[in-house]
């Protein structure tokens, strides 16, 4: 017993110390199950009083938060030239990988729902190769890739949120 | 050290939980689950309880049941409503950053409290929250049934191996030399009211946690570190695990439950590119008021990995010589094990989870197949095949039980 409040005490401590933390808290395994399954009234519930909806009306995300971040997170590697939290869509500029010279891709993403469906994300894929005259020219994309990009910012968004759930 | 510890968790509460300065009007949510099954269960005859008179006796010294008025398990259509709840959430925030608010659960049963334990909410706490971690002070499940990995976190439909199975099939053994929870049909007896007999272990879960209803929301306080890395800890502290909602009176209180109960758990979560996994150590202790009962202990280990929609699971757990009486003959030590995988794509999802118990000679496996599917928000409807094969100590109780439940959620 004396080793748990040692413990206790240590994790006080270490938490004043100005380290990163995720405030997420464990639930039973039935609301876990629970709010798999969404809600009828929406994500955050029926609020009868108070709530950032209230104050925030019109602001801030307005479409699915775990598709949103999942998809910054997964175009990371891209600079981004518009991120437009309320009508849902990311842009990124043309990139070219340093490992590929020669062509270059532009990715819009575009989060249609407010719930995490897998139709909720469209991904299209733009993509450019250099000609022998130095000018970028239009090139058709490898069929599946967009699918590809969906496929892993929805099944990260998945993750976001079991995550949270935990 | 109890009254310290109780000081302490106090003193952190008024002192230690502090944060950034922001101010926010306190939120009111109403929410909650109308849950609605039809079962069909088959199970052999001479483990119902309503074929006539079942009398056994539980050790020489506990109580003796003669005779109930249960359903009959067998063979037969049941709907039921019994799942239903309503939640009202209220939480805020100081203008020292300090996170508070209240959570209660209200059962919405249209009968008597179905697990008899003589209340009305299944849970009704209070909690302060920080950059520290989070107290919760009430009626709430503990940490290590709260911080507990294995496949029951995935598990579709009603919850696999700790799911509504328990509700259709009977658990209860014909003779069992000790006790297991909370006996749903019996009044105090022998001064004994929280004690019940059963002789196999139908879910994976340690002593508290065991007692469905009772020791499960008994009053208890717990604290939850903020999760560092991935790394999560928490502790509960209960002084009787008897007391739910009202402490007991002022007459001596020797009815048999587990006191100054102590659950402690590490979690961890992590996402290695694709692959996701979630672990976790968990532990118990406590003491009986009766002297003739065995210490109250247990642990658990469990793993889970996820992969493109994929889970897998397993556990294990040990519940070493928990509610046995110390003058049993054979004592050996409870323990279970689990196994399980799932599958999500979209709206559906598609579960297998197993247990296999063993307390004493008496042995339970448990296969559950579920499956659901997302309808609309919030609306799921679901199917759950369960076969349950039981074997007591004495060889003849042999007891294989197949259920079928066909349900909808709704949560709002």
């Amino acid at each position: 017993m004396k080793r748990i409040y040692f413990l206790f005490l240590v994790i006080i401590t270490a938490s004043c110390s100005g380290a990163k933390t995720e405030q997420s808290y464990p639930k039973s395994v039935e609301d876990i199950r629970h709010e798999r399954q969404g809600k009828i009234t929406g994500e955050e519930g029926w609020v009868i009083l108070g709530g950032e909806k209230d104050e925030t009306k019109g602001m801030g995300i307005t479409v699915n938060s775990f598709l949103w971040r999942a998809t910054l997170d997964t175009l990371s590697f891209a600079p981004l030239a518009s991120a437009d939290p309320i009508g849902g869509v990311i842009i990124t500029e043309w990139y070219e990988n340093p490992e590929a010279r020669g062509e270059r891709f532009k990715i819009n993403a575009s989060i249609l729902d407010k719930r995490l469906r897998s139709d909720g994300i469209k991904v299209a894929i733009f993509k450019q190769i250099i000609d022998k005259n130095g000018n970028w020219r239009d090139e058709k994309v490898t069929s599946g890739l967009a699918k590809d990009l969906e496929t892993k910012i929805l099944t990260k968004a998945r993750e976001l949120k079991i995550k949270q759930s935990r | 050290m109890k009254k310290f510890l109780l000081a302490t968790s106090a003193l952190i509460g008024a002192v230690a939980f502090s944060g950034a300065a922001l101010a926010q009007g306190p939120k009111v949510t109403v929410g909650g689950v109308v849950d609605f099954q039809a079962s069909w269960a088959d199970q052999k005859n001479v483990f119902q309880y309503d074929r006539g008179s079942l009398t056994y006796t539980a050790g020489t010294q506990l109580v003796t049941i003669t005779g109930t008025t249960k359903n009959n398990f067998s063979r037969e259509f049941r709907f039921q409503n019994e799942k239903s709840y309503i939640d009202v959430k209220v939480e805020g925030k100081a203008d020292n950053g300090l996170g508070y608010g209240a959570a209660i659960r209200l059962q919405a049963n249209l009968t008597a409290d179905k697990d008899n334990g003589g209340a009305d909410a299944r849970y009704s706490y209070m909690f302060l929250e920080s950059n520290a971690g989070r107290v919760e002070m009430g009626g709430n499940t503990d940490a290590a049934q709260a911080l507990k990995v294995d496949p029951s976190s995935f598990a579709r439909a009603t919850g696999g191996i700790e799911g509504n199975m328990d509700d259709y099939i009977n658990f209860n053994g014909l003779r069992a030399n000790s006790v297991i929870g909370r006996n749903p049909t019996s009044a105090a007896v022998n001064g004994n009211f929280s004690l019940i007999t059963q002789s196999f272990i139908s879910n994976p879960r340690l002593p508290t946690a065991l007692q469905k209803g009772v020791g499960e929301y008994a009053n208890r306080i717990t604290y939850y570190s903020p999760r560092w890395s991935g790394v999560q800890v928490g502790v509960s502290y209960a002084p009787d695990l008897g007391e739910r909602g009202n402490a007991v009176g002022f007459n001596a209180d020797n009815a048999g439950d587990y006191e100054n109960v102590f659950n402690a758990g590490i979690n961890y979560t992590g996402q290695y590119d694709q692959v996701g996994i979630a672990a976790a150590v968990t532990g118990e202790t406590g003491k009986n008021e009766l002297s003739t009962i065995e210490k109250l202990r247990g642990w658990n280990a469990g793993v889970n990995l996820s992969y493109m929609g994929f889970s897998f699971g397993g556990s294990y757990g040990d519940l070493g010589k928990t509610f046995q009486l110390k003058t049993s003959e054979g004592k050996r030590r409870t323990y279970y094990w689990t196994a399980g995988a799932a599958y999500e794509t979209g709206p559906y999802g598609v579960s297998l989870t197993f247990l296999n118990g063993k307390y004493r000679k008496s042995r339970s496996d448990i296969y559950s197949l579920g499956a659901d599917y997302q309808l609309a928000p919030g609306l799921l409807p679901y199917v759950e095949v369960n076969h349950v094969r039981l074997k007591e100590e004495s060889v003849a109780n042999k007891n294989n039980a197949t259920n079928v439940i066909v349900g909808s959620r709704l949560s709002f």
